[in-house]
């Protein structure tokens, strides 16, 4: 009789733990510098300074003739800056700031380039940044051209600001199938008034569960789009365009998983234990709500997570073709001049990948 | 009869445990074949693709950019196959002539295989003054490479301190 109570119970706990969801999707977390593992900075010290010679554009350029693109963000008032750190700058409150992003494209490229910009302020879409009225402007670039671009920075309050500037080339050409776009970015941080202690910017990170595994060697994500409940394919692979009826809603989902970054000359470091990102959508580069009411999705993953798989909804479209943009931010909230911050130390997660698809929005007969 | 009870619910807990367990062991399997894959990597001879997809221009050219002050960076995104393993492999080096320092840092950001992403690879930075490089490599072991169309996408860096830089997306692509 024992005996046969022993065996139902174990056969209980085995089935209750394998049905047992992995993570806690709920808990929210503030990043610490414990979870970056880093070293604390004293908040009068944060970083080292650079020399703002280095920073003067015509050097930066000198000898690049030949082709691709060159890109930089510098402050209007950069000589009077003293403070000054990797992308990282500290301001005063309450200051409209302005921004030169300049773009150098060689005379060796063979064609024009078109890229559509935008600016981020705190994983939001800024209106108005940029020359044109509306949240981005267009720049042609012809061989030889060495443009500038004016961005403008509303009144900041005092704490911790990031600033990403975004740039899509070919803005209007058909997606690829799988899904790649290249980002051209430059990201910096602004630092109003007194660094504070901890030097980030709270954000609330939401842990995601892992569906795929890096220890059973599941296939690790940056960030993919799929159609798939439960599958890898990317997008509509091999088609570039997603055909949907008039007033059909797109429910499709984001691939990410956790990220670390090797630092070459400092190999025994030990890895990153949890990562930090921010998702956000865009319906034809217009910034839209990635979960109900929050335009973006904070995450936080730990190492084992090749990917989780977030569920993401396109409300219904006009007909005709729409490109859907996903950012991913890595480390969000936390200055640059941190995120690699000397030879031998550690590199956290600095990037921004984009994926873009298309939706085919078909006329109802 | 209280021995054979005895030993019957010991071998039971036994079975229910290794069930509970039934991950650990495949992982283990799964190390112990890449591990194995490694070693045959020398012996194999291993052809691989130097051309680049044709992308937009200026953005995706097989790369290769002079610097300021001398020297040049060269990007370069690889595909090298086995008969049963593909590479992903994304490079990122300066000539030994380049003056100051550079972040460099390179990435598969996915290797495809037939449509399907089959993970990426780490990031791998280093500052770099002339003569550095980085290499990330991203691999999948599969029956047979052939008979499927292999994509890999690669991203690089190349950073001056400060807030410029050069940031080349490369993708190459082959139907075996």
């Amino acid at each position: 009789m024992n005996t046969r109570i022993i065996h139902i119970t174990l056969a209980c706990v085995w089935f209750i733990t394998s049905c047992s969801p992995q993570t806690n999707t709920q808990e929210l977390f503030v990043v610490r510098w414990d979870d970056l593992q880093v070293t604390p900075k004293p908040s009068e010290n944060l970083c080292n300074n650079i020399n703002p010679e280095d920073l003067i554009w015509e050097r930066l350029i000198q000898g690049f003739p030949s082709y691709g693109l060159f890109n930089g963000i510098e402050s209007e008032e950069l000589p009077n800056r003293e403070n000054l750190a990797n992308g990282t700058q500290w301001v005063n409150p309450n200051e409209t700031l302005t921004f030169n992003w300049r773009f150098w494209y060689p005379e060796g490229n063979e064609s024009p380039a078109t890229l559509r910009l935008f600016v981020l302020l705190n994983e939001r879409q800024l209106n108005n940044a940029l020359p044109e009225p509306g949240n981005y402007s267009d720049i042609n670039l012809e061989p030889g051209d060495d443009k500038s671009i004016k961005v403008t920075i509303p009144p900041l309050s005092p704490g911790v600001h990031d600033v990403i500037a975004v740039g899509i080339p070919y803005p209007k050409n058909e997606p690829d199938e799988y899904g790649s776009v290249i980002v051209i970015y430059r990201r910096i941080t602004l630092i109003v008034g007194e660094t504070p202690s901890p030097p980030f910017r709270t954000i609330n990170f939401t842990t995601l569960p892992a569906e795929g595994s890096n220890i059973q060697n599941d296939p690790g994500m940056n960030l993919e789009l799929t159609l798939k409940k439960d599958g890898i394919e990317v997008w509509n692979w091999p088609n570039t365009w997603l055909d949907v009826n008039e007033n059909t809603k797109v429910n499709f989902f984001a691939l990410a998983g956790h990220q670390d970054v090797t630092n070459a000359d400092a190999p025994d470091l030990e890895p990153l234990k949890t990562s930090f990102s921010a998702l956000l959508l865009f319906v034809d580069y217009q910034q839209v709500d990635i979960a109900p009411d929050q335009t973006a999705l904070f995450a936080k993953m730990d190492s084992d997570t090749a990917y989780a798989r977030i569920p993401l909804t396109i409300p219904s479209l006009p007909s005709g073709k729409h490109h859907i943009l996903v950012l991913r931010i890595d480390t969000p909230g936390v200055p640059y001049c941190l995120l690699w911050n000397a030879p031998l130390g550690r590199i956290l997660p600095h990037s921004v990948y984009g994926k873009l698809v298309g939706i085919n929005v078909l006329q109802n007969p | 009869m209280r021995t054979k009870n005895f030993m019957r619910l010991n071998i039971q807990i036994l079975v229910v445990i290794s069930l509970l367990f039934t991950n650990i062991p495949s992982a283990l399997a799964q190390e112990g074949d890449d591990g194995d894959y490694i070693g045959q990597v020398s012996t194999t001879a291993t052809k691989t693709l130097p051309t680049p997809k044709k992308g937009e221009p200026g953005f995706q050219p097989n790369v290769s950019q002079p610097l300021p002050g001398g020297g040049t960076a060269t990007a370069t995104a690889q595909l090298a196959w086995t008969v049963s393993r593909m590479d992903g492999i994304a490079k990122s080096s300066l000539s030994s002539n380049t003056f100051g320092v550079y972040g460099l840092c390179a990435r598969v950001a996915q290797l495809y295989m037939n449509g399907a992403a089959q993970g990426s690879s780490l990031q791998i930075c280093r500052d770099r003054t002339g003569g550095g490089s980085v290499t990330a490599t991203k691999s999948k072991v599969v029956a047979s490479v052939f008979g499927k169309l292999w994509r890999a996408d690669t991203e690089h860096q190349f950073a001056k301190t400060g807030w410029g830089g050069w940031n080349p997306t490369l993708t190459v692509q082959i139907q075996l």
